[in-house]
């Protein structure tokens, strides 16, 4: 199970948004909602775009009636056309990043047009999935500010913070160590 | 600047006064990060925390306006802690001793009332500044030049450059970046009122003589004072002394301070021409549009505010009537009796910029080709370009030295008072470039902002003033009103507001004060009161916005609507 999110360096951001810009120009294609997936978020201390975690085990798609959220191959993916609009998705994400935008969109019958009726979409990220070379946003980065997380990253950060800590166990050596 | 931009990662200490390069030049700031990452110390004085204030090793929030007090107190501070570096001094410098006798009256201590900086503080930076090795490189913004006392700070900062020897060697010295896209390269190219291309003085008879040689033209056609300046166009309107304005690719009723009283003036002139590529307001106004082609239909040459030089090539070619600002130009002197003929872009540069700036000669396109630069001092053909000026100490002054001038804090313009209690700064936002004309026709930057724009108000000030995060409000001056949307911002200090100023609705320069400088005569952008309130009614203001923007953008699309007649003036196929 190969789980990836993008996360953003709140050191090497500089709040410049184009990560956005790059999500939003990725998403300006017919059939597609032309908003970002991921919004800049400016605190006293920390400048940083907050995006989808693609969760294990996500509240969002737990919270989904219709299954329009879904686990797919390690990404929380989208069947929009089972999307009802109930926003529980909203409700339930931790971050923040699931958004419900109603369109209006008008209904046909036959070849009459029936009055336009709301029509919902998931927003959120996709992880560009169909984009050859991964997310927009990480390749739209001016500094190099956002990473794609992904089992091989975390396990390295992992063994890098272990040998760090076995390291310090130095300091407590019963016995002199070289 | 005195370094390049690139250098910037290898100095080790950068002092940013007054310049929020996130916001103005995200390129520039990248290169901040790098240094930072490099082991660099960040030093940030600004009365907001700026991006770069996160990552800054000390943070300096100074009050709005009190720059010319806060740099004397930290040049007071190199000085009495012997930071001083004296053969730097004694060598390459003038005026030491009469700078100290204003510089001394200013400590951290006796100026913290005006500037609100913890003196340890203060201290603390001076000294992580003046002591930085290899090199401090100190950058400024337009937080230095949209003030009263704007050439005064200049003064100061390169006076501190020079008393702690952090100038004359690689990657240090003065950083002053540039407001605008290739505005080096106007001033390079002579767009002032005192200079021909390459700073070559209008008022000296030698440099005349030479222009008048070169453009074959008695010396007598060419003017032997200094012309006007742009911020002062609406006073000399008023007064009688300007009657027709051509106006080239500015919006001045988008940018320049007091569009009311501004837009008044413009009205009353005999004669308005407009060249843009875009129907503006300024441009809507105007009494003949020439429709000139834009970075993507010409080519040319841009300066970097490194003084580096860099060639763009044509993409597309210009559309329906569109010309080059160049064959517009040259079309009117040959209206006007004089023969300006040109092939193209590059004959221009290599017959009139390269042969009569001598430091510019040696740029030739070939240096600049693919993604190659040039930068000036640049003399000869086998010189390979300047990125650090002024090293070893070798100043551009008479006596090659550098002349250190120290100024008296004086208070700004127009200060709050009970009618008016908050001060107005106007700044910059980085999705969008300058007057918004390009960037505002970009669908995707439109997306992530757009009209009224935004007011960014301590949680404080918003608080008691009703005001809520994402609302509509009003703010207003003595010289006007405007809408905007307020976001609740605790990076602002308390008492000022923000507001970028491209937006058409939520136009910040309705309020702001017209107000230069003797010297440069550059507006106080940065220093106006104002007051601000919550709008009771925000379906009526989100309505009235609607409709303002709607009507607005359909009165200039009738306006530019002129142009889809079929072209019949010469020279049109």
């Amino acid at each position: 199970m190969g789980s990836k999110f993008v996360v953003a360096d709140p050191g090497l951001c500089i709040g410049c948004q184009t990560c956005m810009a790059g999500c939003v120009l990725k998403h300006s294609v017919p059939g597609d909602v032309p908003r970002p997936r991921l919004n800049l978020i400016t605190t006293l201390s920390v400048s940083a775009p907050i995006v989808c975690h693609h969760c294990a085990d996500a509240p969002c798609a737990a919270a989904c009636p219709q299954g329009a959220l879904y686990q797919d191959e390690g990404r929380v993916a989208i069947r929009q056309e089972r999307c009802i609009g109930c926003r529980s998705c909203v409700l339930a994400c931790p971050y923040g990043a699931v958004e419900i935008v109603t369109e209006e969109g008008s209904a046909l019958l036959g070849g009459l047009r029936l009055a336009t009726t709301p029509r919902a979409a998931i927003i959120k990220c996709d992880l560009c999935v169909d984009r050859e070379g991964g997310p927009a946003c990480v390749a739209a980065c001016p500094t190099g500010g956002l990473l794609l997380v992904d089992e091989e990253e975390l396990e390295r950060r992992q063994r890098e913070k272990r040998r760090a800590a076995a390291e310090a166990h130095a300091s407590f050596s019963s016995v002199p160590l070289n | 600047m005195s370094c390049g931009v690139p250098g910037m990662e290898d100095a080790g200490c950068l002092f940013l006064f007054g310049y929020n390069p996130s916001a103005s030049h995200p390129i520039v700031s990248r290169r901040i990060v790098k240094a930072k990452e490099k082991g660099a110390k960040i030093i940030v004085a600004d009365p907001r925390v700026i991006e770069t204030a996160r990552i800054a090793d000390i943070y300096l929030p100074l009050k709005n306006g009190s720059n010319i007090a806060f740099l004397n107190a930290f040049a007071n501070v190199i000085v009495t802690e012997g930071l001083v570096d004296e053969e730097f001094v004694k060598e390459h410098t003038l005026g030491f001793d009469e700078w100290w006798d204003t510089i001394k009256e200013y400590t951290p201590e006796n100026t913290q009332e005006i500037t609100g900086v913890d003196p340890q503080l203060l201290r603390e930076a001076a000294r992580m500044y003046a002591t930085a090795e290899p090199s401090s490189i100190l950058c400024w913004g337009m937080g230095v030049c949209q003030h009263l006392q704007n050439v005064e700070a200049v003064h100061a900062c390169a006076a501190i450059a020079c008393v702690s020897g952090q100038i004359g060697k690689p990657n240090s010295g003065v950083a002053p970046v540039r407001g605008q896209n290739n505005v080096q390269g106007a001033c390079d190219m002579g767009a002032l009122p005192n200079y021909f291309p390459g700073y070559q003085k209008v008022t000296d008879p030698d440099i005349r003589q030479k222009f008048a040689d070169h453009w074959n033209v008695p010396v007598e056609a060419l003017s032997d004072h200094v012309g006007y300046k742009v911020s002062d166009l609406p006073k000399l309107i008023e007064e009688g002394k300007i009657r027709a304005f051509y106006n080239f690719g500015e919006d001045p009723v988008q940018t320049e301070p007091d569009v009311p009283h501004l837009t008044k003036m413009l009205e009353k002139l005999d004669l308005f021409v407009c060249q843009d590529i875009f129907m503006t307001q300024t441009a809507a106004m105007a009494d003949v549009v020439l429709p000139a082609t834009s970075w993507g239909e010409h080519e040319g040459v841009f300066t970097a505010c490194d003084r580096t030089f860099q060639y763009f090539s044509q993409a597309v070619p210009p559309k329906g009537e569109c010309k080059h600002d160049w064959q517009i130009f040259s079309e009117l002197a040959e209206r006007m009796g004089y023969d300006m003929h040109w092939e193209n872009a590059q004959q221009i540069w290599d017959e009139e910029c390269r042969a009569l700036w001598p430091a510019a000669y040696g740029a030739t396109y070939e240096k600049m080709a693919g993604t190659g630069h040039a930068q000036w001092p640049i003399p000869t053909l086998d010189h390979p370009g300047t990125p650090d000026l002024f090293l070893g100490g070798k100043f551009t002054t008479p006596e090659g030295k550098a002349h250190l001038v120290a100024h008296d804090y004086r208070d700004p313009t127009e200060m709050p008072d009970e009618e008016f209690p908050l001060i107005l700064c106007t700044v910059r936002e980085v999705g969008h470039y300058s007057c918004r004309s390009m960037t505002g026709n970009c669908k995707v930057l439109a997306l992530l902002a757009d009209e009224p724009g935004e007011l960014r108000i301590h949680p404080d000030d918003a608080k008691e003033r009703g005001i809520r995060d994402g609302e509509l409000v009003r703010a207003w001056s003595r010289r006007g009103e405007t809408m905007s949307r307020a976001v609740i911002d605790e990076r602002v200090n308390a008492g000022t507001v923000y507001m970028t100023y491209q937006w058409w609705i939520g136009k910040c320069n309705n309020l702001t004060l017209h107000h230069v400088d003797d010297r440069s005569r550059t507006p106080e952008d940065k220093f106006s009161a104002c007051q601000v309130e919550a709008l009771p009614d925000q379906k009526w203001a989100e309505r009235h916005l609607q409709e303002l923007y709607s009507q607005l953008k359909e009165d200039l699309a009738e306006t530019a609507a002129a142009q889809h007649v079929e072209p019949t003036c010469e020279g049109a196929e």
